[in-house]
């Protein structure tokens, strides 16, 4: 192609597009290095064998279904509705269930249906900041409530909620994962859920539960969703195939008020999640065998999370604090004064281990002493000899 | 397909979703089929040669290497673009990586298209007839639709020229021309190489980017076709946009765009779920690698011509003479020209009743017009039924003429 005078396209984008900026960059680390930093699957434990054969079923059983136009395939919402019900979601149903391209597009969706520029979000500091660059996106104000040891600070909610109040201000949602939390690992107990459900309701907020590691359960009864103690519509559960499944076929769901998903549906341009891929998730699903893939996880992930506490209790400074998690991908530490987590994470580079700093899961610019630590990813070896240089990283930080 | 959205007051939804539904709903006057109808209304594609036993292969073939890259969280497979580019650079469109996007389903950039380029007020010119899910898209976006007709040879660029320039006296501001110039849905026309030069030029001088619907491009049954609007432009005003839909399956949903970097950028931001994972981009990849693709290209197009002789026989044995339609050389579709005493409004009851159904032309437009026209699919039935159904048809035809049920 030849130049020419090219469009001014500056001039067609509209309004919400015209400013562009690029996103966050993974960056990349060098060879040899340990990466903690991301809560990516243990590819040790992917179906492999079990998504062939569902590939092989799904396109024996409905080959037309399964290639040609068509919906989200009914059986896949289904069987999200029975293991929402099963849970104690007695209101889920196929017209309050959507499946998505991740719950990413959940988190992304949310905001455009229901954030002007300057509305309030309530989130959780520390979080899960991909979902808080979409709020931003939206042009959402971003108010911060502290996690506490067993996850949001309901006092500290209720505070807000009645500060805002009283300036005339009613926020838009509430965005918590009180379930194995991201980053820290904590679990909100049955009494805080109960407290944090009564205020949504008072105060007429949804609250997005973010729920990606819900079925992520090494020890502990499960203690009910959110969306179970909802009987008047005011939570929105959003779930995931990534942890329990595979992350890279972006396949996740919501659960909540019609009104909400019916919009979300609407915002959702391409329509369905394709008919092929939503049959081969039902039909690796069905008939149990998600379950006891899940158990094999959480033997698995239980293991792993129990070598890095080992190796955190060998390793590093006996006043470094640390969560222990009942679940999910996630440990999170507390470093002391004297370490802060750039510069711990700066000598870890150099020992070749990284580590995702707290700074990066606050909207708010906290969490200079914090670190997040992901026993997801990593095989067992290198758990132990990432603990290890991550813990030389903090002495040799000590006694600079 | 209308949906009518709860009314629930406790939540306060953004101005745009308000904005939104302070416009009707498109409603589709869609044939009211039943389970063994004959319908030849919809673009599905043949399902006889979906490639189940090559997909099964390619899905065991990938588990075997590189599973983490497959299965965690990752970006859409390398190869799959390089696939892309390459088939495009077979079509003499040259452009870096960066500026392609693949997509889930052709609809999604469709879909995003007005959230990207369209404030409240803003018009975009699309065909009349055309794509029935991109105008109801654009419509249910609040985006003002202005339709140029549709003429034997494509977009009439007379017409277009004239209402480009209506709306900027208006101040009417134009946003972009979506466009099929290739096997059009529904008409099947292809436009010419000089009036693709043309709507170039008209493009550029009224500046108003041009989206170019390549859906049906590689499904030609004989000729080669006239090369891509992108491949000729020279000012960056193409967003080009093609599709696996059609040469491989509708439910793998996987397109792509490409075209001016700011405008894929953009759509990268704000296709909602981030990239298409690695899963299915590299299935795609797998199955189409090492030329099988084009191997299966030309099986579909034989099988196309085929069944589209077999609809277009039919047409010359049982249809009226007064009937006029064009000969389609490639694409999913025959579009048919009723005239005035058999408007499709009477036709379907009569096709419905002998157990065949079409899609009206009704609905290929944004106002309702198309009172006499109906697209005939011969992408989905087999040859058999086609045969059958288009003597129904003509059955149906004689029976509204003569004033019978």
């Amino acid at each position: 192609m030849s130049s020419g005078a090219g469009l001014s396209l500056d001039a067609l984008f509209s309004t919400r597009a015209k400013s562009f900026r690029e996103g966050p960059d993974w960056a990349p680390e060098p060879e040899g290095t340990i990466s903690l930093s991301y809560g990516f699957a243990d590819p040790a434990h992917f179906p492999v064998a079990s998504i062939i054969d569902a590939t092989s079923e799904v396109l024996a059983e409905d080959v037309n279904g399964a290639l040609n136009y068509g919906p989200t395939y009914p059986g896949l919402v289904r069987l999200v509705v029975d293991r929402l019900q099963a849970r104690g979601v007695a209101h889920a149903a196929p017209s309050n269930v959507m499946i998505s391209y991740g719950s990413s597009q959940i988190l992304a969706l949310l905001p455009q249906i229901m954030v002007d520029p300057g509305d309030v979000v309530i989130v959780e500091g520390p979080c899960f900041m991909g979902a808080v660059r979409s709020f931003q996106e939206a042009g959402a104000k971003i108010e911060t409530v502290p996690v506490r040891a067993d996850g949001m600070d309901i006092d500290a909610l209720a505070s807000m909620l009645a500060s805002l109040t009283a300036q005339g201000i009613r926020p838009k949602f509430i965005y918590t994962t009180p379930t194995y939390q991201n980053p820290t690992g904590t679990l909100m107990p049955l009494a805080n859920r109960k407290r944090l459900v009564a205020l949504a309701e008072q105060y007429g907020v949804l609250i997005l539960e973010d729920d990606a590691y819900g079925d992520l359960r090494f020890e502990g009864e499960p203690l009910p969703k959110l969306i179970a103690l909802d009987t008047k519509g005011w939570v929105l559960n959003c779930g995931t195939f990534s942890k329990i499944l595979a992350p890279g076929v972006r396949m996740a769901w919501a659960c909540g008020p019609e009104a909400i998903i019916k919009r979300l549906q609407k915002f959702k341009i391409e329509g369905s999640s394709g008919p092929f891929l939503t049959r081969m998730v039902e039909r690796f699903s069905a008939d149990g065998k998600l379950d006891a893939h899940i158990a094999e996880l959480n033997e698995n992930y239980r293991h792993k999370r129990d070598v890095m506490l080992d190796a955190i209790r060998r390793e590093f400074p006996a006043d470094v604090r640390y969560t222990v998690p009942e679940g999910g991908f996630f440990i999170y530490l507390y470093l002391p004064d004297d370490m802060p987590a750039a510069t711990v994470l700066a000598k870890g580079r150099e020992l070749g281990v990284t580590a995702l700093s707290g700074v990066g899961c606050y909207a708010n610019g906290q969490g200079a002493h914090e670190m997040r630590l992901a026993f997801s990813y990593q095989p067992e070896a290198k758990l132990v000899e990432g603990i290890r240089r991550l813990g030389a990283a903090m002495k040799a930080v000590r006694t600079q | 397909m209308n949906v009518h959205l709860p009314t629930d007051d406790r939540f306060v939804f953004s101005k745009r979703v308000q904005y939104m539904e302070s416009f009707a709903e498109a409603v589709l006057d869609l044939p009211d089929e039943r389970e063994d109808t004959i319908s030849l209304a919809y673009g599905d594609a043949d399902p006889d040669l979906f490639p189940v036993a090559d997909l099964i292969t390619s899905v065991s073939q990938m588990m075997q290497s590189r599973v983490d890259e497959t299965l965690n969280y990752a970006p859409p497979d390398a190869a799959l673009l390089t696939l892309i580019q390459q088939r495009m650079r077979n079509q003499n469109v040259d452009l870096p990586l960066s500026q392609y996007i693949t997509v889930n389903g052709s609809s999604q950039v469709i879909g995003l298209l007005p959230h990207v380029l369209c404030d409240p007020g803003d018009a975009v010119i699309v065909e009349g007839p055309t794509f029935l899910g991109a105008v109801e898209t654009f419509h249910n976006m609040g985006v003002r639709v202005e339709m140029v007709p549709v003429r034997d040879d494509g977009l009439d660029l007379d017409m277009l020229e004239a209402r480009l320039q209506q709306l900027r006296n208006q101040g009417v501001p134009v946003k972009f021309i979506y466009t099929i110039p290739t096997f059009q849905n529904p008409t099947g026309t292809t436009m010419p190489l000089a009036n693709r030069l043309r709507l170039l030029a008209i493009a550029a001088r009224f500046g108003v980017l041009i989206v170019e619907d390549d859906a049906y491009g590689d499904l030609h049954f004989n000729n080669p076709t006239p090369p891509k609007l992108i491949a000729l432009d020279t000012h960056e005003s193409v967003l080009y946009v093609g599709t696996f839909s059609k040469i491989l399956a509708p439910g793998v949903r996987m397109a792509w765009a490409c075209g001016p970097k700011p405008l894929i950028q953009r759509l990268h931001k704000w296709k909602s779920e981030g990239s298409n994972g690695p899963f299915m981009t590299r299935l795609v990849a797998q199955i189409s690698a090492n030329g099988w693709l084009d191997q299966h290209i030309d099986r579909l197009n034989a099988l196309y011509a085929a069944k589209c002789e077999v609809l277009l026989a039919g047409i010359r044995a049982h249809f009226p003479a007064d009937i006029r339609y064009v000969v389609p050389q490639g694409g999913f579709f025959v579009y048919v020209h009723l005239p005035a005493d058999l408007p499709v409004a009477r036709l379907m009851p009569a096709a419905l009743r002998r157990n065949v159904s079409f899609l009206p032309g009704t609905t290929c437009y944004a106002h309702g017009e198309g009172t006499h026209e109906m697209r005939l699919a011969y992408s989905y039935q087999s040859a058999e039924r086609i045969a059958i159904g288009i003597r129904q048809l003509g059955d149906a035809m004689a029976a509204v003429r003569a004033g019978q049920p």
